[in-house]
């Protein structure tokens, strides 16, 4: 008798454990963003070096898009939260790019703990540095306006992989990127 | 009070201790007025008629002298030099589950590979 109260104790308790793991929101660490270039000459062939949510977004997006190969032009890490602000730029050999990261919790009214804080929407905007024709130290010299190439809102949650892209109707490239939010180690 | 009040004004009032017209006195105001009425010529143009008309008048010569000196007026906003292509996005979520948010740019001109 003593033995299974002792049992139901456990039990009780473990599933208690369960319950509150299972409403505590999920936090990010970071994001992983990844720009690509698409193409639709040329043998199709993955990316090398990007990570395993990259590869897997790719495949996914394999059929419904169509490119036949990407090439990776930069990749970059920029620590953030379920609700921030995060930055950085890419150094590409066709320009380069900066972007700005605005994340928002799923409810904004939330209260902290509540598994509504929990990421839930990000805007990504991503600018491309016009090249100024002067060179340093000209008098001329004016740095010119940063051209938006994508400027966007969707829904993320901690461990997605967003596929945010630009392109003509009928081009035959697209400017690709590839947004992770990486879940924080427990 | 204001019985009072009622008597007072009822007492100062001049015209409550006239008599009223005869009938023979009403009969001849009325024949006056309607004599008169028939006797006196309807204006055939009233000066105010007249003078909102000439004012028209002028307005309509002032414009139009206006118009001729200055030319043909200068047409609706100029159109710009440049169509603008509007962008279109569109948003999906593959069956394994990935969510693509894919922008449509007419304009979108990406700089070209830097060949070595």
């Amino acid at each position: 008798m003593k033995m299974m109260n002792i049992t139901a104790i456990a039990l009780t308790l473990l599933t208690s454990a369960a319950i509150v793991q299972a409403q505590e929101p999920k936090r990010i660490q970071g994001f992983s963003v990844l720009l690509l270039v698409g193409e639709t000459q040329g043998a199709a062939a993955p990316p090398e070096n990007i990570s395993a949510p990259a590869r897997k977004a790719l495949a996914d997006i394999k059929d419904f898009l169509p490119y036949k190969r990407y090439r990776a032009l930069d990749t970059v890490w920029v620590a953030g939260t379920d609700r921030g602000n995060s930055s950085g730029g890419f150094r590409t050999e066709n320009g380069n790019y900066d972007f700005e990261l605005v994340t928002f919790p799923k409810d904004l009214g939330a209260k902290p703990g509540t598994a509504d804080t929990a990421l839930g929407r990000a805007k990504f905007t991503l600018y491309l540095r016009r090249p100024n024709p002067e060179p340093p130290g000209s008098p001329f010299r004016v740095d010119a306006q940063p051209l938006t190439v994508l400027n966007n809102s969707f829904d993320i949650t901690a461990g997605d992989t967003v596929v945010v892209g630009t392109s003509r109707l009928q081009g035959d490239t697209a400017l690709v990127v590839l947004l992770t939010a990486v879940p924080a180690n427990k | 009070m204001s019985d009072t009040l009622n008597k007072l004004l009822q007492a100062a009032d001049p015209l409550a201790r006239e008599e009223g017209l005869s009938e023979s006195e009403v009969w001849t105001l009325r024949q006056k007025v309607v004599l008169a009425a028939a006797v006196e010529p309807r204006p055939g143009w009233w000066p105010g008629a007249v003078a909102v008309a000439g004012s028209v008048a002028g307005a309509l010569i002032v414009g139009a002298v206006a118009g001729i000196r200055l030319g043909p007026a200068i047409s609706e906003s100029p159109q710009p030099a440049v169509v603008v292509q509007e962008s279109r996005q569109l948003q999906f979520e593959t069956p394994g589950g990935t969510r693509v948010v894919w922008v449509l740019n007419p304009a979108l001109d990406l700089p070209k590979d830097r060949q070595p």
